[in-house]
This record gives C-alpha cells, structure tokens and sequence, in this order.
C-alpha cells in the first residue's frame, strides 16, 4: 500500500468509526448524558463530508484554509468535552462540590498558563499566517486538555469522588490522544525544522492510527453497562449507619451554632 | 540544531513528561481504589490513643460543646497538646485515618448508590480533618509548627474526636456486634 493509499484508507477508517461511535452514543441513548462528545464525534463526521466535497470541486488552498478553521472548532469542543467530564465528576447533585472548588480553578489557571506559555516558545511551519495559528492552537489544544485531565485524576482521587465508567471510559481515550498527540506535535515541530517532510506525514499517520484505536475503546466501553450497586451485608450496614449518625448528627450541632 | 527550537521543544517535553507521570501515579491509584473491599479499609484504620485525643479536644470546647473563645480559658499549653497527640507521629495517623475515611465514601459511592448521602457527608467530614492535618504540614515545612499546632492540631483532635465520639455512643446504644468492629477499628469507646 502506497503513503497516498494508507493515508486515504486512514482518512475513511476514521470517518467509519467516527460514524459507529455516534451510533452507539444514539443506540444507548448516551447522546443526551454526553451532548459535548456527541458533538465532538459529529463534528468529526461532518468535517470528514465537507472536507471531502471541497477536496473534490475546489483547490488546494480552501480546502488547506477549511481543514485548520475547522480544527479550531475541534479544540473548542475538547475544551468543553473537559467541562463536561469535570461536570459529571465533581457536580454530582447538581452543585459543584466545595471542597475542590478553589483547587479546581487554580489547576485551571496555572493549566491554562502553563500551555499558552509552551504554546508561544512553538515556531510551527506553515504555508501562512492562518496555518501557522492553527498549528498554535492544535498544539495549545492538546497541551492544556492533557493538563486538565491529570488535574481532574488527581483532584477527583484526593477529594474521594469516583469516575463512572462511561465518563472514565471516554476521558480515558480523550486522554490517550491527548498525551499522544504531545509527542506528536513535538516531533513534528522538529521534523518540520530540519525540513523532514516524510517523518511529518508519518507521524500525522501515527496520531491518526492511535485515534482508530481510541473510537475502537469508545465503543466498547460505552456498551458495557455501568456496573450494578451491590447488596450490603448486615454488618456493614450496622458500620454504614453508625458513620452516618457521626457525620449527620455533627454537621447539624454545626448548622445551629 | 537551533537553540530557540531546542529550549521550546526540552520544556515541552519536560512538561509532558511530569504530566505523563502524574497521571499514571493517579490513574493507579484510582484503580487499587476501585479493587479494594470494605473489609480492607477497615483494616487500615490506624488505632489512636483517644484518651489523648479526648483531653486534647474537650480543652478546646466549653461544657455545652461550644468553643471556647478566649485562648486563656483552655488549660493545655503548646507543649501539652504536642506531647498528647504525639507530635506529628500523632497528626499522620490522624491523618491516615481521615484519608481511609475518604475511601470508604467512595466505596458506598460506587457500589451503594442507596448510602450517597452519607457518602458526601463522610467524605466532606474527612476532608476537613485534612484541611487542618494540610496546615500542619505546611507549617512544618515553613518550620513555624511550634506556632501553629497546638491551633491546628487541637482542630483537627477536636473533628476526629467529635466524629468517634459519636460513634461510639451509637455503638453503645445499639450494642449491635457491627459496632464493635468499628470500636476496634479506632480506638477503645470514649464514654464510659
């Protein structure tokens, strides 16, 4: 198989499983749980048709300007996939939980910072101003998703707030292409210094096998059930009750004073 | 190669990498959480000497458990309350305690959705033993704990003892066999 064949079999391999992960998101009513993922595999699916079409009727340079805006709307929507995610697992019962508040935003900052800092020291290639941009923000993408991911992990496990397994199944692979894509985007920047076009291309191939393999795990998990609530026994919910009155009961004398 | 490429490329990197190894130092641990039993985290509950705790946190209340204001009404100096709670030994247990606390609300949380409720207040409670234990240690390494503990710590006795204290008079109401595993588990009861 020729770099042109692989890389058209990669293009439709992607679209296919943007479309399967979109059907099971429909198939077991997640769309409505997962409206920014949903929205982030649809966008893929329409990105996919459009950039087709325009490949097609038009010249090189829409079709170069079309596919860097829309990764800018790309990285829009894995931001608020983040919310998302950070929504499901900190704002259980509808209020976000004080304890992490504070440390939430701070992580938010000190991520949103740390990546525009690396983003700026970034000198990507490019055609134009509009593609050099667009690199920028791909990179400033990917960098602050894989921040706020393990700012999410670390903050969720310290504050003893679980993952259900369909959220932590899509910031799991959400996750995976993050931190995949770091060394990617680096290696790319060095690839295009020393004038490697080929090890560009490979390493755009890399990223996009690994995203295959990402929408394989999205499907999975997200047809397996959540895991059933288990029966306690007598004696733990003796144990239960007794935690219970000593936290209730102390929250309360708390409240009147 | 170019400097400017190289410094943007090492920090990068750099980044990434303390990135990549927290990650998986937290992923693990999420996951040793999910695999662990009830019976396990009972096991890590560290004993505490809580007829120390006790003295310790009823200086800092009045008769009618309201706290005492003025700092020349409690009887315990710094000394005292650092000798009582066993110095930072003290505070990590306590510690340990509040952090395997923390794990049994996420345990109901996963697996007994009906014991949410008490989950997040558990879980909460816990977390302001932390909050004081987090002082300390800060206060440690800025090396004013003389300053602080007997403060902090006294606070972080107090919310221990509180939570015990009640349930181990639940414990003594019910005299239920379930209770008994939770006396062992922390300590001898507190009222006698």
């Amino acid at each position: 198989m020729s770099i042109t064949e692989l890389k058209e079999f990669l293009w439709a391999a992607g679209f296919v499983g943007n479309c399967i992960v979109f059907w099971t998101l429909l198939y077991k009513r997640h769309i409505y749980i997962f409206p920014a993922f949903s929205a982030l595999i649809g966008l893929g699916i329409v990105r996919t048709v459009w950039l087709f079409c325009i490949r097609s009727h038009y010249g090189d340079t829409l079709y170069s300007h079309t596919y860097y805006a829309l990764a800018l709307i790309d990285a829009a929507v894995q931001l608020l996939l983040i919310y998302e995610i950070a929504r499901k697992v900190f704002r259980r019962s509808g209020s976000w939980a004080v304890d992490i508040r504070s440390n939430l935003i701070v992580w938010v900052m000190v991520s949103i910072a740390g990546a525009a800092i690396l983003t700026y020291m970034q000198h990507p290639g490019g055609d134009d101003t509009f593609q050099m941009v667009s690199k920028k923000i791909g990179f400033f993408s990917v960098m602050l998703n894989a921040a706020l991911f393990v700012g999410l992990v670390a903050l969720s496990f310290k504050a003893g707030l679980n993952w259900r397994s369909h959220v932590a199944g899509i910031a799991t692979g959400m996750a995976i292409y993050c931190f995949a894509g770091i060394p990617i985007e680096l290696a790319a920047r060095f690839g295009e210094a020393q004038a490697q076009e080929v090890l560009v291309g490979r390493l755009s191939m890399a990223l996009q096998f690994i995203y295959l393999a990402c929408q394989s795990y999205w499907v999975y998990s997200l047809l397996q059930p959540e895991p059933l609530p288990r029966r306690m026994s007598l004696r733990m919910e003796g144990q239960v009750a007794a935690l219970r009155d000593a936290v209730v009961g102390r929250n309360e004398s708390r409240s009147k004073q | 190669m170019n400097t400017t490429l190289l410094i943007s490329l090492g920090s990068s990197a750099v980044v990434f990498v303390a990135l990549l190894l927290i990650a998986i130092q937290y992923v693990r641990k999420h996951r040793a959480s999910r695999e662990t039993t009830w019976e396990a985290l009972m096991k890590r509950i560290v004993p505490i000497d809580e007829k120390a705790i006790e003295r310790v946190a009823l200086d800092a209340v009045d008769a009618s458990g309201e706290p005492k204001t003025e700092e020349h009404s409690r009887e315990l100096g710094r000394k005292d309350i650092w000798k009582l709670l066993g110095g930072m030994d003290g505070i990590n247990k306590i510690d340990n305690n509040a952090r395997v606390i923390v794990e049994m609300a996420a345990y109901l949380e996963r697996w007994h959705p009906e014991a949410a409720e008490t989950a997040e207040a558990l879980r909460l409670e816990a977390r302001r033993l932390e909050w004081h234990v987090g002082r300390l240690r800060a206060a440690e390494i800025n090396k004013c704990l003389d300053y602080h503990f007997h403060s902090y710590g006294q606070h972080a006795a107090l919310s221990y003892y509180t939570m015990l204290k009640r349930v181990l008079a639940l414990a003594q109401q019910n005299s239920g066999a379930s209770f008994a595993d939770l006396q062992r588990a922390f300590g001898e009861p507190l009222i006698n």
